[in-house]
């Protein structure tokens, strides 16, 4: 019978790594906790009997914008708190959408614990379609140094990958979103979270969007990326390729609400009728009005 | 009268047990613990449906820290329970119904010890062929769950002749309506806590709505009279219905008296989810023929109710069910025919609104599609067959005499929502459509023609010098204990601390009968109002026998009983001095039974409540989403005795019908439940409710009437459904004949980007 030996919590990572590595199958790293305990709970996962919590680990729960001479980035703490991450004025300022999907999340009590990194690795999590149009990256710490690797590239790995591992051999240490410091007019960027009821649910359907249109009211780029319930969220690539300076008059929106339904198709044959309608309808329904807003 | 705070004025009281319920100081039986205490696990079956071969407890008994294990052997009297006929098994020996069912229970020294004993438990199953739907236990080669078959009740009430008369009727409408399987869902899990004390009796602490019938069905279980069973069973953390029949009970009785140790059950929400009853999911066929005038000519009913493994209150839920199924609405020609049928479904049981929220639904959906098809109103619709204040009742029984029908036809036309469903619902966003819809019932109290509904209190000054009352029903949040104190401060004129209430022990309590079918409030109303001039006269006779003063000049009011002296108001004695010349000729006690109809129709009902409601929607056709943003009820049910209260179980019980409407479906496969937690069984939270429910309380009985308040428990959860389907129907276009609404149904194709205003609905107007 299984029951929890040890709480860790180690002071940095280099100690964090080394009880895991005494440990390995029989520990796993914890944030928040909220999600891995409905796991435990619901017998999806074994509690290991060592847990290693990274909450004493110095500024892993921090937002901060880090300027250097080619590029701007707001690096996000992998331990910051849903919570924290809502209030946090440069959050606001510059990732509306993740703040947005943050408050969507759960109830206030989990978000006071659960972490956004917690919310990352559960691979399906609410705020996954916010980061994906944000170009995340993600920081590992692999136990010698810590590296780099696309948010992006990282859930289409996960979907291939057993997702039930019982550990993850690397710790998130940050999420870094690129900052464009001379944003062209006209941007815009939205989030939207169905879910079985209107707070405290799983979500049905998350989607989310950024981009900008030109001066003549052409859409520019955008990005665009969709998920929900069990789906590992994507980027919706095919798309964002048909939208690129196009006029959204009504006929090509209902066009790009079939190229929609199709590419959520082609990721996932198993997808079901509501989801690919719905998805759809809303991303065509957020384009349509950000161009209202204009 | 609109009922809130400003309208009640000082009957406006805070709840007695309000402060520690919100604080969370409030001790739940569930809470409870006590010295040398064990804990207590049930095996439950692996399979919905097996016979057992074999089962092997020894290496559970071996396990250190378990104190004992046991199964069907080790029970000492009756191996069954079931209010209505005992034939759920208290431990499975040869089949199992369900995968609820119970094989073995184990008390060991920690819940981690006693749920490893659970996995050491060894059972041998034969699966047997699996019957997950009330069709299939019909067919002719289903397995019989039970020796005689699977059809536990039927009814077949029929008058006139509708085959015939269906076939003149202009306008005929046949539908068949589907209901869910909804949950009770309270915040307290089942649990509880069993001593067995010095005296070789059995304390049981555990939630339930008829202490006395725990009694008695504890007894046959442990095969020992019922006065060796103490049933403590109050303050419950939430029931609707859920706790009445019994669930930890036989095994916490059993297991503590073969460990001579208190044991403690609590059952975790899966638990909970697996082994509790829910509502009894119908499918309802009715089709419903009218003249040209709108006159209900002919109704043709048929029931399909999937009663899960066990009876429990399967058979009465079918009763109500049918009557129900006619309602307020004067038929001449009538057929209902039901059937409540054995499947391997879990078990479903009693819940509020017992078996009428189903009908209803299918009924005022019946109603609003013969309106649409004759082009009448709907609600004018509804008057032309509503029934008047001597009409017999649905199933031809006398009633008590009810203009209640009318009564919440006519109020609901000064609603809000009246108003404003005469204009046009504009709406800023093209893909949020917006409607109103309206229904109405008629719902009865008290358990009906057939069933004994006995009922009692007792009313004494104790030795503490204060006016005591106690009864045998239980407070499960309904709020029975602040309408007690209201009734008593008002019935004695006097302050809080000079009374006492006393519920839910049955060492302290009379049989009350139980605190069901709202028949609670008019039950202790009765009963103080019989016990009141016997325990005046005998006090007052004292008072003056002890100073003199003459007893028609005493009154009883703040800390005692008080006199006019020279125009001011005197204090004679205090309640704690009586007390002490002796309390022995102090106590009266009372017992009658629940008004029943005179002619014996089975189920029928006497006393009913009646309900309007309106409900305003905004239908998301983007993605199928239904938001009520209004609801408006009015309801006649008599003298409103406690407004909190009274307001509080209209909200409560329109919360659960939105739920029931919206979200809620303990969803089986293959007789398995697949929505195991909270979280894949959805119930509305604070931002899913309107804003505004308004509740208007017509007070209003017959002269004459001697029956006082009416059960408000059920009656706000009965008719809301039918309401928002019409609102879906106004907003959509789009008729739903199956609960909860699916959104698919209600997804429109980009209508923002039509230059019509609102695409794809017909817009009732006329109204």
């Amino acid at each position: 019978m299984l029951t929890v030996e040890k709480v860790w919590r180690p002071k940095d990572l280099y100690d964090a790594w080394s009880i895991h590595q005494t440990y390995k199958d029989a520990s796993c790293f914890v944030s928040g906790g909220t999600w891995l305990r409905t796991q435990w709970k619901g017998g999806l996962r074994h509690i290991s009997p060592h847990l290693i919590s990274l909450d004493q680990i110095h500024d892993m729960d921090k937002i901060e914008e880090k300027n250097t001479s080619d590029r701007s980035e707001l690096l996000i703490g992998s331990m910051t708190k849903l919570a924290d991450c809502i209030k946090h004025p440069l959050l606001n300022k510059y990732g509306s959408a993740i703040v947005e999907a943050c408050k969507r999340i759960a109830a206030p009590s989990i978000r006071n614990q659960g972490t956004i990194g917690g919310n990352i690795l559960t691979k399906t999590g609410d705020s996954l379609p916010a980061l994906l149009i944000h170009d995340a990256t993600l920081t590992w710490f692999n136990g010698k140094e810590f590296e780099n690797e696309s948010l992006e590239v990282y859930l289409s790995n996960a979907k291939y990958k057993e997702v039930n591992g019982v550990y993850h051999p690397k710790i998130l240490v940050s999420i870094a979103i690129p900052l464009i410091k001379n944003k062209p007019q006209n941007r815009f960027s939205f989030y939207q979270k169905v879910g079985k009821r209107e707070a405290f649910t799983p979500s049905i359907i998350t989607i989310a969007g950024t981009g900008n249109f030109a001066a003549n009211k052409q859409i520019g780029t955008c990005l665009l990326a969709a998920g929900g319930g069990t789906s590992v969220p994507f980027r919706l690539t095919s798309t964002e390729l048909a939208l690129e300076n196009n006029d959204l008059t009504k006929d090509f929106l209902q066009h790009i609400q079939s190229v929609i339904y199709r590419e959520l198709q082609r990721e996932d044959s198993t997808i079901s009728e509501y989801k690919k309608k719905v998805t759809a309808n809303l991303i065509v329904y957020h384009l349509f009005s950000s161009l209202k807003n204009l | 009268m609109l009922l809130d705070q400003d309208s009640a004025g000082d009957k406006w009281r805070i709840r007695p047990d309000g402060k520690e319920k919100v604080t969370g100081k409030l001790r739940y039986l569930t809470d409870m613990t006590f010295p040398n205490m064990l804990y207590g696990r049930v095996l439950r079956s692996d399979y919905p449906h097996a016979r057992i071969i074999s089962i092997d407890t020894l290496k559970a008994k071996a396990l250190e820290g378990v104190v004992s294990v046991i199964t069907h052997e080790d029970i000492p009297g009756l191996n069954g329970f079931g209010i209505s006929n005992p034939d759920q098994p208290v431990f499975c020996f040869d089949f199992v119904r369900y995968e609820g069912d119970a094989i073995a229970a184990v008390a060991a020294t920690t819940p981690e010890i006693a749920e490893e004993a659970l996995h050491l438990i060894e059972v041998e199953y034969d699966k047997l062929p699996i019957i997950d739907s009330a069709e299939k236990a019909l067919l002719p080669t289903a397995p019989k769950l039970h020796s005689n078959g699977n059809i536990l009740h039927e009814t077949d009430y029929c008058r006139g002749n509708t085959e015939a008369v269906l076939g003149k009727c202009v306008c005929v409408i046949e539908e068949t309506y589907e209901t869910p399987r909804q949950m009770h869902t309270y915040l307290e899990t089942e649990g509880g806590i069993f001593v067995p004390e010095k005296d070789g009796r059995l304390t049981v602490y555990a939630p339930t709505q008829h202490g006395y019938k725990d009694r008695m069905q504890l007894g046959r279980i442990l095969g020992v009279p019922d006065e060796r069973i103490r049933v403590i069973s109050s303050p419950i953390g939430g029931s609707f219905g859920g706790k009445d029949e019994l669930n930890v009970q036989p095994y916490g009785a059993l297991l503590s008296l073969s460990c001579g140790k208190p044991v403690k059950i609590h059952y975790s929400r899966w638990e909970s989810v697996k082994a509790g009853l829910k509502r009894h999911p119908m499918k309802i066929t009715m089709k419903t023929g009218v003249d040209a005038n709108g006159k209900v000519l002919a109704h043709e009913v048929t029931i399909l109710s999937d009663t899960g493994a066990y009876s429990t209150l399967g058979g009465p839920v079918l009763n109500f069910a049918t009557e129900h199924a006619i309602g307020p609405y004067q038929i001449p020609n009538v057929v209902v025919k039901g059937k409540a049928v054995f499947t391997n479904n879990g078990v479903s049981g009693e819940f509020r609104g017992f078996g009428g929220n189903q009908v209803i639904f299918a009924l005022e959906g019946q109603i609003d599609r013969l309106a649409e098809k004759l082009h009448i109103d709907p609600w004018e619709l509804r008057r032309r067959n509503l029934r008047n204040l001597n009409d017999l009742g649905p199933l031809g029984q006398r009633v008590y005499p009810t203009n209640g029908a009318f009564e919440v036809w006519e109020a609901i036309q000064r609603s809000p929502l009246w108003e404003k469903s005469k204009q046009d619902l504009e709406s800023s966003d093209r893909w949020i459509q917006r409607g109103i819809g309206f229904s109405m019932a008629m719902h009865g109290s008290g358990l009906g023609f057939g069933i004994p509904d006995p009922a009692g209190g007792i009313l004494r000054l104790n030795n503490k010098g204060k006016i005591e009352v106690a009864f045998g029903h239980e407070e499960f949040g309904q709020g029975l204990l602040g309408t007690l104190e209201i009734l008593l401060l008002d019935h004695f004129n006097c302050e809080k601390e000079d009374i006492h209430i006393v519920i839910g022990d049955t060492d302290l309590v009379p049989p009350s009968g139980s605190s069901t079918a709202s028949r609670t409030t008019n039950m202790v109303w009765q009963a103080l109002n019989r016990l009141k001039p016997q325990f005046l006269s005998a006090l007052y006779e004292k008072v003056e026998n002890e100073t003199g003063v003459n007893r028609k000049d005493l009154k009883t009011g703040s800390g005692g009983i008080w006199t006019y002296k020279n125009g001011k108001k005197v204090r004679v004695m205090t309640y704690g001095e009586v007390a002490k010349l002796g309390i022995e000729d102090l106590e009266f006690s009372t017992k009658f039974h629940y008004p029943v109809t005179p002619d014996p129709v089975m189920g029928g009902h006497y006393l009913y409540t009646c309900t309007s409601v309106a409900a305003e929607v905004e239908v998301n056709v983007l993605t199928g989403t239904v938001k009520v943003v209004a609801i408006d009820h009015t309801v006649a049910a008599g003298p409103v005795i406690n407004p909190m209260g009274y307001l509080g179980q209209i909200e409560g019980g329109s919360i659960m019908a939105l739920g029931f409407t919206l979200s809620e479906d303990a969803v089986m496969e293959s007789s398995e439940y697949i929505t195991l937690n909270l979280d894949t069984y959805v119930i509305p939270t604070i931002l899913d409710v309107p804003r505004s429910q308004s509740v208007d309380a017509i007070e209003k009985l017959p002269d004459g009437d001697p029956f006082g308040p009416r059960g408000v428990g059920e009656v706000g959860s009965v008719a809301l459904a039918p309401a928002i389907v019409a609102a879906v129907k106004n907003a959509t276009g789009t008729w739903i004949t199956k609960l909860p609404i699916n959104k698919e149904k209600l997804i429109c194709d980009l209508p923002y980007l039509n230059n019509e205003k609102k695409v794809g609905i017909t817009h009732d107007s006329g109204r």
